[in-house]
């Protein structure tokens, strides 16, 4: 009787075994942690598979700021770290990372960049507070026009011959408890050999 | 002995349940197709088919080359019949003249099950010399049909190396499909045709210059067209803009349909074809608004039976490689962003397959009389670079920001 029992047990447990198995592969999504494109996920920034530079030339004097959308498709999202998805060359210098919520007017714009860092910003009445990106929570539909949440990246040149710089722009974020990271596709260069080696067409002159 | 029975029985049950619920599971997760077999309804084929190759068998040892799915007008999936029909390659569109003849042989064909699934093997044996590119590729046209309505598209195929039974198809925008491996389903033909009320004469409009007897595939013409595809807009006479484009080109061909009314139809079917050869240039700085093209060249093509047109088609016959600049206006900007300057080079770059949405498509109404725009499909990496040689600059957004935008330009402030 024993035995039988025993046996049953097996059987029933693997019958609930394969039924919960089954539910859980096709019901339940996978909730670990990501790696996305830009596009995917639930921040985003231009939700196109195009590739933006901004290039500067060798001789060129900073600092600058650089700005890059962030928005979210479903969020909130904290911002947790940013980094360089790849780096090339030495002749770059990374000033810090600051973020700021905006809403968009005339005279209150994103900005593709900027000379000083921290930067000018374009409303000079109403300057825009800047918060360090990390722990910046991105609110900004990415439907929406007028909300605006904007990553500002200080940058300067470091003048040697090489130049170089980030391609692509990798944001550590948190959402829905679950931490995410997205990768943006946006470069930051000073031009000389090393980034025209990476990115022929971004320093063509 | 007996509960070592009613053990495995137990087992056997467990066993059951777990090994039903997973294959099943699996197959839906896998994406393939069930295909049932049914008998598709009986119609006579349209006059463009071939009526030997279809009292033939299907050929099944072939290598697939179209699958998908059949529908009728209202999306509803249709029992029938799909042929293949080998277009020429670009050499041999390029030796056809005016009013010429030319072969659409029928290649291969398949019955459309109850739920509209077909998979269709070519036939190599019945593709002539001319039809095939030195790459392999084909361009075929797919041809549905019930004994009430009919459809059409395009796509184009690499026919696989000797001995292989499943290949890829190119990739292909619109009606025609999307890239896919075989033996799932990779277009979606719909019936959007009726089978009844043929016309009873050529249009004298259409038949000018084009003499005999119009019977088959005939040409009646070809056309150069200029494609816009990217531009560069400078405001402020200090900066510059630079655009260059490197391309594969596979264009969205439309086919126009005429049943009974003697005139060209809307375009209600469409489909891609595929050139090999590469298009595209640098076309060097500019400091003024400028628009960039490149130049194909377009075959427009009737079928008729029994002297009545049938179908008319549009499709590329060749890039020539040739580009040009045209000037372009600025637009009212709809959102703007600050830029650096003294050199700073602002670079966008999209590398997709998708459609160049810049151009509106390929304007040919001016020359077959009839509201067409051709989608371009372009496998393109499109550059567009801003040099602002200011100490500052702006570059606005047609209808977003720069960063997103459809169109962008520099601006005087």
């Amino acid at each position: 009787v024993i035995r039988r029992r025993i046996l049953l047990g097996v059987a029933a447990s693997a019958v609930t075994l394969g039924v919960v198995f089954v539910t859980a592969y096709f019901v339940t999504g996978d909730t670990t942690s990501r790696h996305y494109n830009d596009g995917q996920g639930p921040l985003r920034s231009t939700n196109s598979p195009a590739v933006q530079s901004g290039a500067f030339p060798a001789d060129a004097r900073g600092p600058w700021t650089m700005g890059y959308r962030l928005c979210v498709q479903s969020g909130p999202v904290t911002v947790l770290t940013v980094a360089p998805d790849k780096t090339v060359g030495d002749g770059y210098r990374v000033l810090g990372v600051l973020a700021r919520h905006i809403t968009n007017t005339s005279v209150d714009t994103p900005i593709i960049g900027v000379d000083g860092y921290p930067p000018t910003l374009p409303n000079a009445l109403h300057p825009d507070r800047l918060v360090p990106a990390a722990n910046f929570l991105v609110t900004s539909s990415c439907s929406n026009k007028t909300s605006y949440d904007e990553l500002l990246v200080g940058w300067d040149n470091a003048h040697t011959s090489q130049g170089g710089g980030w391609l692509g722009i990798d944001v550590t974020y948190r959402a829905a408890g679950n931490n995410h990271v997205v990768s943006l596709p946006y470069e930051i260069l000073i031009c000389g050999p090393a980034a025209i080696r990476a990115d022929p067409k971004a320093c063509v002159s | 002995m007996k509960r070592f029975s009613r053990t495995r029985l137990l087992m056997v049950a467990a066993t059951a349940i777990v090994g039903v619920a997973l294959p099943s599971a699996a197959a839906a997760a896998s994406g393939q197709p069930t295909l049932p077999v049914a008998p598709a309804a009986a119609a006579p084929a349209p006059a463009e088919v071939d009526q030997t190759v279809l009292a033939a068998p299907a050929a099944t040892a072939g290598p697939v080359v179209a699958a998908g799915t059949l529908v009728d007008a209202a999306g509803h999936p249709a029992a029938g019949k799909v042929a293949l029909l080998a277009w020429p390659n670009e050499q041999t569109l390029l030796a056809i003249k005016d009013g010429q003849h030319f072969d659409v042989p029928t290649v291969g064909w398949a019955e459309a099950s109850a739920d509209g699934r077909f998979a269709v093997h070519i036939n190599p044996s019945l593709v002539p010399a001319g039809y095939v590119a030195k790459d392999g590729q084909i361009d075929l046209r797919v041809k549905g049909w019930t004994a009430t309505s009919e459809g059409d598209s395009m796509l184009s195929a690499k026919l696989p190396p000797a001995g292989a039974t499943t290949m890829t198809t190119a990739p292909a925008a619109g009606a025609g499909g999307t890239a896919v491996q075989v033996a799932a389903p990779s277009i979606t033909l719909q019936l959007s045709q009726p089978r009844s009320a043929q016309p009873t004469a050529q249009p004298a409009a259409l038949t000018t210059g084009v003499p005999g007897w119009c019977n088959g595939w005939n040409q009646i013409g070809t056309h150069l067209n200029w494609t816009t595809v990217g531009e560069t807009l400078i405001n402020n006479g200090s900066d510059r803009g630079l655009f260059f484009t490197n391309s594969s080109h596979s264009v969205t061909e439309g086919s126009a349909i005429s049943y009974g009314n003697n005139v060209w139809g809307t375009f209600s079917a469409s489909g891609s074809i595929s050139r090999s050869n590469s298009v595209g240039g640098n076309f060097g700085y500019q400091s003024i608004w400028h628009s960039y093209q490149i130049q194909s060249e377009y075959g427009n093509y009737k079928f008729c039976s029994s002297g009545a047109v049938m179908y008319y088609t549009v499709s590329l016959i060749q890039n020539t490689g040739g580009f040009a600049i045209a000037s372009d206006g600025f637009f009212t900007a709809a959102a703007c962003a600050p830029t650096p300057g003294n050199g700073f080079l602002w670079n966008r770059a999209q590398t997709t397959g998708s459609d160049f949405n810049l151009s509106g498509g390929v304007s040919v109404a001016s020359w077959i009389g009839i509201n067409l725009s051709l989608d371009s499909a372009w496998s393109t990496t499109s550059n567009v670079t801003f040099q602002i040689n200011r100490p500052a600059g702006s570059i606005c957004g047609n209808n977003n920001y720069p960063s997103t935008s459809q169109r962008v330009e520099d601006m005087t402030t």
